[in-house]
């Protein structure tokens, strides 16, 4: 009969300093197109991304998720900071009747003892559950604020054509990943 | 004390309780063991199952058509009617055995005793009538599949039954596609049916995309080879085996307000948005490893 334990691995020892450094800020650039003036375009921007949950910080605009992983947004540089909330201790689960298992463990506990971090490949491999929880933020985060985007171009589209004439129809398409918004005024 | 069970007595209550969706409660349910594996049923008995299967039958077809509007031909023209109408009921044909009650028998001793089968099949022996009542009885439309019903000349009805029933997610290919590859086999009123099934197909494929960042080729296959079949099928159905006068103009007004074209599309984008947040997920995944 088998069973499995864990052992828990302060973070430090756990990943490297520089993938740790990774995972606590990745950022992601946007363009603002001005389709309306700069100043309006970023108020409407930023109404738009209150409404859907982010908050006014002193860092900028900023939502998170159950595990405190932050995702916040700079209006002035258009940039998004995704940052991952690191526990003090990773878990790592074994199994007893393994020899693989048995001889990281005895890795493990060597490391912890002389205070140094994994080997690389090992720490690399733990790696991968947090980037995949960084990308995990960064994606949703991306796609609330692609579609925020999305909804105030048709917006800024719409007051700008009123501007030209009257507006007679509007309608929008999607295809082959491309967002068309159609819009006929007369003059 | 001496007792007297009589088997075809008991199934009888059985299959109250099946249709009841009930648990099954009779006194005489511990002698169950004890039935011998086949019995031959009494006229008594025959009369009182073609009555019961006539009335629960109905009763079923009424509440799943509840108001349900199929478009037939009649004399070259296309009408609408609903079960409520006498005339739907004109080309039908029902035919009830003493087979419903045997597997019913069967299933009956199976809940109750360890059975080993010499042919598997062969607990599946009815005519299509049959197997409509034993599907209503176990709840269960997946014991008899379409090519057996197609093959053994299931009316339009039972077919409309099995297609309303049969399950439809939109990652696989659904069962009732084998209709569309025969479509020579569709009376009118499934094809309508098949459009309604296709566009809650269509949906339910772009519901399950929405929220994967994995690679939805699979599902990708599955849904494009529905659509090529469905086109198909149509183009069969306007060219090959048209139903009456301008059954074309109708078939075309089912799929625009099925919104069929819409729902297919939708996919496709849905379809490649995931692609570009599966790339832009991977992009920042290699860049967090490397």
């Amino acid at each position: 009969m088998s069973h499995s334990y864990r052992i828990s691995v302060p973070i430090n020892i756990a990943l490297s300093e520089s993938f740790r450094e990774k995972i606590k800020s990745y950022k992601i650039d946007f363009t603002l197109l001005e389709i309306l003036p700069k100043d309006t375009m970023l108020e409407m921007l930023k109404s738009k991304l209150l409404s859907k949950g982010f908050k006014e910080t002193e860092k900028g605009l900023e939502t998170s998720d159950y595990l405190g992983d932050t995702a916040t947004f700079n209006l002035d540089t258009m940039q998004l900071n995704v940052s991952l909330n690191l526990p003090k201790n990773h878990e790592i689960y074994l199994v007893d009747d393994s020899n693989s298992d048995k001889m990281l463990e005895s890795i493990i506990s060597n490391c912890i003892k002389s205070e140094v971090p994994l080997p690389v490949d090992i720490s690399r491999n733990l790696g991968k559950e947090y980037a995949k929880r960084i990308t995990k933020v960064a994606i949703e985060s991306k796609k609330i604020i692609n579609n925020a985007l999305k909804e105030i171009y048709k917006e800024a589209v719409i007051i700008k054509a009123k501007e030209l004439g009257n507006l007679v129809n509007i309608s929008e398409s999607e295809s082959g990943g491309n967002y068309r918004v159609h819009i006929e005024i007369q003059n | 004390m001496k007792i007297s069970v009589y088997p075809e007595d008991v199934l009888f209550e059985y299959t109250k309780s099946l249709l009841q969706r009930e648990y099954f409660v009779h006194p005489e349910k511990k002698y169950i063991k004890r039935f011998p594996q086949y019995i031959e049923f009494s006229s008594e008995f025959a009369e009182k199952w073609q009555n019961l299967i006539s009335s629960s039958v109905k009763a079923y077809l009424g509440k799943l058509f509840l108001n349900k509007k199929f478009l037939t031909e009649k004399n070259g023209t296309i009408k609408s009617y609903t079960l409520a109408d006498k005339e739907i009921w004109d080309d039908l044909d029902f035919t009830f055995t003493h087979r419903s009650a045997e597997r019913l028998y069967e299933k009956m001793l199976e809940n109750e005793v360890q059975t080993y089968k010499i042919f598997p099949g062969q607990h599946l022996i009815a005519t299509v009538s049959d197997s409509l009542f034993i599907s209503i009885c176990l709840k269960n439309f997946e014991i008899y599949h379409f090519p057996w019903i197609v093959k053994n000349n299931a009316n339009w009805l039972i077919k409309a039954v099995y297609i309303t029933k049969a399950s439809n997610w939109g990652s696989v290919i659904p069962k009732w596609a084998y209709l569309l590859e025969n479509y020579k086999e569709n009376e009118f009123p499934l094809r309508e049916l098949l459009i309604e099934k296709l566009a809650a197909y269509l949906a339910d494929a772009s519901e399950s995309l929405s929220s994967s960042y994995e690679n939805n080729s699979r599902v990708e296959k599955n849904v494009k080879e529905v659509y090529n079949l469905f086109n198909k099928a149509l183009t069969g159905w306007k060219e090959e085996c048209p139903v009456g006068y301008e059954d074309e103009k109708y078939l075309d007004s089912i799929i625009a307000s099925n919104k069929i074209i819409e729902l297919y599309n939708h996919f496709i984008n849905n379809l490649e948005f995931a692609r570009q947040t599966r790339d832009s997920a991977t992009e920042i995944f290699n860049a967090i490893m490397e």
